[in-house]
């Protein structure tokens, strides 16, 4: 029984890592752009344009549009913890991880200041 | 400096026509652009104006002229989409747009935020309607380095284009001239293409966006509050700063300047020698004996209760337009995840601390039905409304501030345990967190002033006569033998289970009219030296456990039903009197005095 439990504990979890995986591909999934990431893997201070907010069914796509968070927006994180405050256009906004992990975002390269 | 009204002049008609009925003109936008401030500036009406989303969850009316037209202007709850899913007040906005409710379409928008209202513009023109596009805030626009062509756009759209700074009346008079000429929007969205697409691109050619510096000390306060290792800190701070100025400043001072110079010393005396006169012992005895019109209703309406929910409107309203109030979601969303909820629930939650029956509605900006049960019971559970935590600060603030962390302790603790019961019980899911952050600023004295005095109106006008009613309700029930027979029959519950004396069975009678009400009664007990430390905690935290008042019942009820708000009052009653009893054997047991 035990040993059951942790072999469909390793399938979940590997099977995770696959659609995560999968996820960070860049959109069009042509081989040499820049990765897109998930917002929640961001650190403070750091910049990054949307490039797709993944649809579910509760709607999560179409809540964040309406608050400007769409491909092409330009977001900027200020903090992580206890829940992430980010900048988005010219509007601050709190979201928990679970949300911003639907976020995928292409990271600016260069060094980000202090903020 | 006026604001130059730029707009391209669109139809040769003018809208304003005479016809049947007013022209219903609706201000539409986003959620704290400032819809409320244009509605205000219109009609000469206020309507309540805050920094944060979700002020105003109904539709307000008010009358404008405009030329010689009389014009019915309505201020929609802010919305953020038209289409798609919709949370409740969007679909009320939505129904007023696409049913008839208005002619004629303002849309209020936040010059910060172009893409965001332009978003909103290509909706609202889908609609059909005739539109004029206010954009509101220009001066923190440009603060922030955010400069728009708005001759472009007019022309774009079609449509009068408005540049306005609201709260200073700038743009006004060019909103109301152009409001005859406002025409039928056209975005010029291609079929393919969606809003936000089309917003992104119109606001790329239409905006300009330098990075400029907001101000140092504004940066490090937004920054302080909402951080853990200062944020946590600067809340203890105003958490005190308020217990000083409400607690302290409100439920002593001043309470004890009206209640022992004034009530005392003039009005009650006087009151008495006039009612003197009167011949009937009955009457006399209705205006100033025991359960006297004027030596209780009046005395505890205004000596006792008044000046603390004064101090408090003030303190409140400083923090709601400092834009404080959202902030303090971040460091509870994960505490009310526990309940079911989301960090959004804080809003009702603080709200209820001004006026529960207020904060009932306001529950309409959380995402479902399930959050929005979870947050009316626990408002009637467990949030003190202005005036009884006026009186709550009042007595125990005297007595220690141990006092008064063991009562916001236990009841804060039962909010969550039953919180944490509901999100598992109920059926439904929660919502994921995200809620939009308004810029922090310094308030303006104006509006604090103008919004304290409206709900200290409010409170006299509301609250006042249901004292003097509860007062009548005292009287005549003593007068029958009721009241003596009502404190018989809860003497187990009240002597016995609770601990406390015979005559706060009539308290807890008051209480059940408004919890506020009871807890005066409870504060004059205190003063004449009826209740112990121990006795006033466990008295107090019944009180505040149970229902607030009559109205928030009813609002409970046309919220979400007879059903839902039946069992709420039974459950709440059941869980008031059983933690009170639990309450004082733990207090006993450890020995506990205050």
């Amino acid at each position: 029984m035990g040993s059951s439990t942790r072999s469909h504990g390793w399938v979940l979890t590997f099977w995770r890592s696959v659609v995560t995986r999968r996820s960070l591909q860049p959109p069009d999934g042509e081989p040499g752009q820049v990765q897109a990431v998930p917002l929640s893997t961001l650190g403070p201070c750091r910049r990054g344009r949307v490039v797709r907010v993944t649809r579910d069914l509760t709607g999560r796509a179409e809540r964040l549009a309406a608050l400007g968070v769409t491909a092409g927006a330009a977001v900027h994180v200020l903090q992580t913890f206890p829940v992430m405050v980010f900048e988005c256009d010219q509007t601050e906004m709190a979201i928990e991880r679970a949300m911003a992990r639907a976020v995928l975002v292409v990271v600016d390269q260069e060094e980000p200041p202090a903020c | 400096m006026a604001c130059p009204l730029v707009y391209e002049t669109p139809a040769p008609a003018s809208i304003l026509r005479l016809r049947a009925h007013p022209l219903r003109i609706a201000l539409v936008g986003n959620p704290n652009v400032g819809k409320s401030v244009v509605f205000g500036k219109l009609t000469g009406r206020y309507a309540t104006v805050s920094n944060y989303p979700g002020t105003t969850v109904a539709v307000t009316r008010g009358r404008a002229l405009v030329g010689a037209e009389v014009c019915d202007i309505v201020d929609t709850p802010g919305v953020n989409t038209l289409e798609g899913v919709l949370s409740e007040d969007e679909r009320i906005t939505r129904r007023l747009l696409t049913e008839g409710g208005a002619e004629l379409v303002v849309q209020v928008a936040d010059a910060r935020n172009l893409r965001r209202a332009l978003m909103l513009t290509s909706q609202l023109a889908d609609l059909g309607l005739p539109m004029i596009l206010v954009l509101n805030m220009l001066d923190e626009a440009r603060a922030r380095g955010v400069s728009i062509d708005t001759d472009g756009l007019a022309t774009l759209l079609g449509i009068p284009v408005v540049e306005a700074v609201a709260p200073e009346g700038r743009g006004l008079a060019e909103l109301r001239a152009a409001l005859p000429v406002a025409s039928r929007a056209r975005s010029g969205r291609l079929e393919a293409q969606d809003h936000a697409a089309w917003a992104d691109a119109t606001a790329s050619t239409y905006r300009e966006v330098r990075r400029v510096s907001i101000g140092r000390f504004q940066e490090w306060l937004s920054r302080a509050v909402r951080q853990p290792l200062t944020g946590l800190p600067i809340l203890g701070l105003v958490l005190y700063l308020t217990y000083l100025f409400v607690g302290v400043f409100g439920a002593q001072t001043l309470v004890g300047v009206l209640e022992t110079d004034l009530f005392e010393r003039h009005v009650n005396p006087a009151a008495t020698a006039l009612a003197a006169h009167i011949p009937s012992g009955l009457i006399r005895d209705f205006l100033v004996g025991d359960y006297g019109l004027v030596t209780m209703g009046l005395t505890y309406a205004i000596a006792i209760v008044l000046p603390v929910v004064a101090t408090f409107f003030l303190v409140f309203g400083f923090l709601e337009d400092s834009g404080y109030i959202p902030r303090l979601a971040i460091f509870s969303d994960h505490l009310f995840r526990a309940m079911g909820l989301n960090g959004k629930a804080v809003l009702p939650m603080v709200l209820g601390l001004g006026c529960d029956t207020m904060a009932t509605m306001t529950t309409r900006i959380l995402g479902t039905p399930k959050e929005r049960l979870i947050a009316i019971t626990l408002l009637a559970l467990g949030v003190p409304c202005s005036a009884q935590l006026a009186t709550i600060m009042g007595i125990l603030g005297g007595i220690s501030v141990w006092a008064l962390l063991t009562l916001f302790g236990v009841v804060l603790l039962q909010m969550v345990f039953v919180g944490f019961l509901a999100a598992r019980a109920l059926p439904g899911d929660r919502s994921e967190f995200v809620l939009e952050l308004p810029p922090m600023r310094l308030p303006r004295l104006r509006n604090l002033l103008t919004k304290t005095l409206l709900r200290v109106r409010w409170y006299l006008g509301e609250a006042v006569p249901l004292f003097l009613g509860g007062t009548a309700l005292l009287f005549v029930l003593d007068r029958v033998g009721a009241l003596a027979t009502l404190s018989q029959a809860a003497r187990p519950v009240v002597t016995g289970a609770l601990g406390l004396p015979a005559e706060a069975a009539q308290v807890f009678v008051m209480g059940f009219l408004r919890r506020d009400y009871g807890a005066a009664g409870l504060f004059q007990m205190a003063h004449e030296n009826m209740l112990s430390g121990v006795q006033a905690v466990v008295a107090l935290t019944v009180m505040t456990l149970f229902v607030p008042c009559v109205a928030n019942l009813l609002m409970i009820i046309r919220e979400r039903g007879l059903r839902a708000g039946l069992a709420i009052l039974g459950a709440v009653t059941a869980i008031a009197l059983g933690t009170g009893a639990a309450l004082r054997v733990v207090l006993a047991a450890l020995h506990v005095t205050f």
